[in-house]
């Protein structure tokens, strides 16, 4: 089992490739900030690639938009919902 | 139909056209039977967050859409009209890749949205907040013309002073096996600068973009004017020489009033026939070639488009283009007025385009 800190690392690499983030490390990525708006600065269409992304690594399907808003939030909201809720 | 002003352009091309007001710039050759375009500094017309998003073809369209409408003051034109033969081949390629790996199942919402071929209609207006008549012709060999006729339309019907048009099209490595295996490349490798030199079947692939900013109204500079084009769909002789006596008649010149024909010889020796009628047609006209200079693509007459603009307005052909392919037959200091464009893609979609020096 890939412990926490280990699957956050992970995650930033995931959102930096997926996401297109020219430039960015890993370590640029606060982990406690918010993802959307301030932060990262992400969209709406960012949103909708994460959920892509979670369904093609961690065979997460998010069908409920609150639900989604909640578990990315931040990376490490992200990474402890991955973890709840992954099925690979 | 009136003619129309070309108040602006810009274009995106294998040649270092963007931004160049030189035009004995050197040519650029390949030996890889395919021409790539010469991308500029994007950052002065993306912001960063889109960027990211973006392949090369949404840059360069969008890049030469923004740039053509910076270079006439930032207008707000009634509408905006492109042409693409394909759209955006990257995009599209890597949506249908992962319908494939993933089962259609955890697609990419980017590169769907990016392959629908109104992109950079769409990206532009919300960009300049343009919210008039917005339309994308996705017609082959013929995107590029349709856009401008419908420009034309457009103003002539009085439901605009000012049209956004333009075209563009994107070479891929795949895009470019597919059709290599249809046949529509060169089997051997050849120097673009020996292209019409080629005495075998297929050409060079290419690329490119251009965009004009299109007017009821006469700039005060010197005004090139959009006079006329015809479309002709897989055309026999006759229909070519006749839609030519016709487009001569129809604009009141005669056929030693066209200075320049630029004609869209691509080097295959089997597709030549039709511009030898041309040339025979026209033997007082100086002809000038240019697929050796951008490839062949589906919308490549914006290149030609372009090419003759800039060689109206500056009253001189460029020096990259005197060449043993295009050997001048007028001296240098006679003054150009006409220009007709003729281009033949693959005898499908042939096209006759008119510009002149507004009097």
């Amino acid at each position: 089992m890939q412990d926490q800190q280990e699957l956050i690392l992970t995650l930033k690499t995931q959102i930096i490739e997926s996401l297109n983030l020219q430039g960015m490390t890993p370590d640029e990525i606060d982990n406690n900030a918010p993802l959307f708006g301030e932060g990262l600065g992400l969209d709406s269409i960012d949103s909708l690639e994460l959920m892509v992304l979670l369904e093609r690594n961690y065979g997460i399907k998010i069908e409920d938009a609150r639900e989604g808003r909640k578990a990315m939030e931040s990376v490490t909201a992200m990474a402890q919902y991955i973890s709840e809720h992954r099925t690979k | 139909m009136k003619p129309v002003y070309i108040i602006s352009s810009s274009c995106i091309s294998p040649q270092a056209s963007f931004h160049n007001e030189n035009l004995d710039i050197p040519l650029h050759h390949t030996n890889e039977n395919v021409f790539y375009c010469i991308e500029p500094d994007y950052s002065k017309f993306i912001n960063p967050v889109q960027i990211r998003r973006m392949s090369r073809a949404l840059k360069m369209g969008f890049t030469a859409a923004i740039d053509c409408l910076q270079k006439a003051g930032d207008p707000r034109p009634q509408g905006i009209i492109i042409g693409t033969g394909k759209g955006c081949m990257t995009d599209t390629e890597q949506f249908l890749h992962s319908m494939r790996e993933f089962n259609e199942t955890a697609l990419n919402p980017t590169n769907f949205i990016h392959s629908t071929y109104n992109q950079i209609n769409g990206m532009v207006a919300l960009n300049k907040k343009i919210n008039s008549y917005n339309v994308t012709y996705v017609h082959r060999g013929f995107s590029f013309e349709h856009s401008l006729i419908d420009a034309m339309m457009l103003i002539d019907d009085g439901d605009a002073e000012m049209v956004l048009t333009g075209s563009f099209d994107e070479m891929t490595s795949e895009h470019f096996d597919v059709k290599q295996i249809w046949g529509f490349w060169k089997e051997e490798k050849i120097d673009s600068n020996q292209l019409m030199l080629s005495q075998t079947g297929g050409t060079i692939a290419g690329e490119g973009t251009s965009f004009y900013l299109l007017s009821n109204q006469k700039p005060s500079s010197i005004a090139v004017a959009l006079q006329d084009i015809r479309t002709l769909y897989k055309p026999s002789n006759d229909d070519i020489k006749n839609t030519l006596n016709l487009i001569l008649k129809d604009n009141e010149i005669t056929h030693d009033d066209i200075d320049i024909i630029m004609l869209g010889e691509s080097g295959d020796y089997h597709r030549q026939a039709p511009y030898q009628l041309i040339r025979e047609a026209l033997p007082m006209s100086q002809p000038l070639v240019f697929k050796h200079l951008c490839g062949e693509y589906d919308t490549s007459t914006n290149f030609a488009f372009w090419l003759s603009t800039e060689i109206l307005q500056h009253q001189s052909i460029p020096r990259y283009l005197i060449s043993p392919l295009n050997q001048l037959i007028k001296p240098s200091s006679s003054s150009i007025k006409t220009i007709l464009i003729y281009n033949n893609y693959f005898e499908q979609n042939q096209s006759m385009i008119l510009l002149r020096l507004a009097d």
